[in-house]
């Protein structure tokens, strides 16, 4: 009946990788109900296979590739239903005005708005700092793929950034 | 592998800034950034759309983070420990000849028939305490509500927590041990970051429950609370769940039932009750 102390660990360990893993989630999910819901999987499935974790490595790629198959799983299955996602326009638009831009509903329709992948590439090499192949191994495609997918992400942001005037 | 000459511009001046060049990729690219004008307006706006995204998604971090899944994954249960491989062992071949076969037969019959007739003997004497346990089972976490409640109460008067002081050592033995009816040891658990400090008596779904209060050196409540029962022995062993901010795990013991309640926020929850069932 005794619990390993590697999985109590793991817990406490998911639990402080929940804001990035959530974060991550939004990249994929584009709202926050279902990102807390796919992390919320995440990290079941991780306690679950706790004793496929050697301890080596980054936690995190192995939670986020857990997520993210999960993610592409439920993806294939779902019928495509509508979200309530802004357009560019609306987003440049809340853009002009810095209170707008802080407001969470905001930053996650820019995020929604982008082409699948590009966000969760762009925050895995650019902010999380992982390598292309990481990145890839993540995401389950190619190099090539995320490197387009980094020049796309960059674009996007560059061109909603140029309708806001303040200084970030 | 990366084919970088097949790539357009934008992606090679994105794996530029992101290090992900040789360095002949690299000299070759800054030698077209120092004379295409193109190439560094596309260079300066990958740039730029990095930096504002970066900031955006920071932005993403600082938003708080539901407290329910952070319970939900404290409260996940780890599956169970593997199960050790069986070690080979040599084959042995069950291959009795005639007469070895006709005794075991023999001995067979002569020892079911034995069974047969002293099971039918005590049928009669097992029906009345089988419909004694099947009564009390339906009522058996009737308790737990009131031990939840119980130290809801506590944990919300710092100051009146226990009843006689961890002092009294000898006190509080002689008093729970005749009130709730249930030897018990007090667990040591500093080690685990507890400090005992003193006991109390209340009463859950109508009898004496026995509780130990203990606290943590970030003022959290945690208490070990008993009463007798009449529960089956294979009544749901280590069972944990979680009221709210509450974390409750329940067993059973040699005609006791104990419950570890404490913050639902501590991930250790199980692996305490399993420390105190062994000590208490």
């Amino acid at each position: 009946m005794r619990q390993p102390v590697t999985t109590i660990d793991i817990r406490r360990d998911l639990v402080g990788l929940l804001p990035r893993l959530r974060r991550f989630a939004m990249t994929l999910a584009g709202d926050a109900a279902s990102a807390d819901e796919l992390a919320q999987v995440a990290c079941e499935r991780a306690i679950a296979k706790s004793g496929q974790w050697n301890g080596e490595g980054r936690l995190e790629s192995w939670v986020y590739a857990l997520a993210r198959q999960h993610w592409t799983d439920e993806h294939r299955r779902r019928k495509p239903h509508p979200t309530p996602r802004g357009n560019v326009t609306d987003i440049r638009e809340a853009n002009r005005d810095r209170t707008s831009l802080v407001n969470p509903d905001v930053i996650h329709r820019m995020i929604a708005d982008m082409p699948e992948g590009t966000s969760s590439a762009f925050l895995l090499v650019v902010v999380e700092g992982h390598s292309y192949q990481q990145a890839a191994d993540i995401m389950g495609v190619t190099i090539n793929i995320v490197v387009s997918q980094l020049a796309a992400a960059r674009l996007h942001f560059a061109s909603v950034a140029d309708n806001y005037p303040h200084r970030y | 592998m990366l084919d970088f000459k097949k790539l357009p511009l934008d992606a090679q001046l994105a794996a530029l800034l992101d290090g992900e060049t040789t360095p002949e990729q690299k000299h070759e690219l800054e030698q077209r950034l120092a004379t295409d004008e193109g190439a560094k307006r596309l260079y300066d706006k990958l740039r730029h759309g990095a930096d504002f995204g970066k900031h955006r998604l920071d932005d993403v971090l600082r938003e708080p983070v539901p407290l329910a899944l952070v319970r939900s994954i404290k409260s996940a249960q780890p599956p169970k420990a593997p199960v050790a491989p069986r070690v080979s062992r040599p084959s042995f071949k069950l291959a009795p000849i005639g007469p070895q076969a006709l005794a075991a037969a023999i001995v067979l019959l002569i020892a079911g028939c034995g069974i047969g007739f002293f099971a039918a003997g005590s049928m009669s004497t097992m029906q009345s305490p089988a419909a004694t346990t099947m009564e009390a089972i339906p009522d058996s976490n009737e308790w737990l509500t009131d031990v939840i409640a119980n130290q809801r109460l506590i944990a919300r008067q710092p100051r009146h927590i226990f009843e006689v002081p961890s002092t009294q050592a000898e006190e509080i033995s002689t008093w729970l041990t005749s009130t709730v009816g249930v030897a018990f040891r007090v667990p040591d658990l500093s080690e685990q970051g507890w400090t005992f400090q003193g006991a109390r008596v209340f009463i859950g779904d109508s009898r004496p429950v026995g509780q130990l209060v203990y606290t943590s050196s970030d003022g959290d409540l945690a208490s070990i609370c008993f009463r007798k029962d009449n529960l089956p022995s294979e009544a749901d062993d280590f069972k944990e769940t979680i009221k709210d901010e509450i974390g409750v795990v329940s067993w059973h013991n040699a005609g006791t039932s104990y419950v570890l309640v404490g913050p639902s926020s501590e991930a250790s929850l199980g692996q305490l009750a399993m420390q105190v069932a062994t000590s208490i």
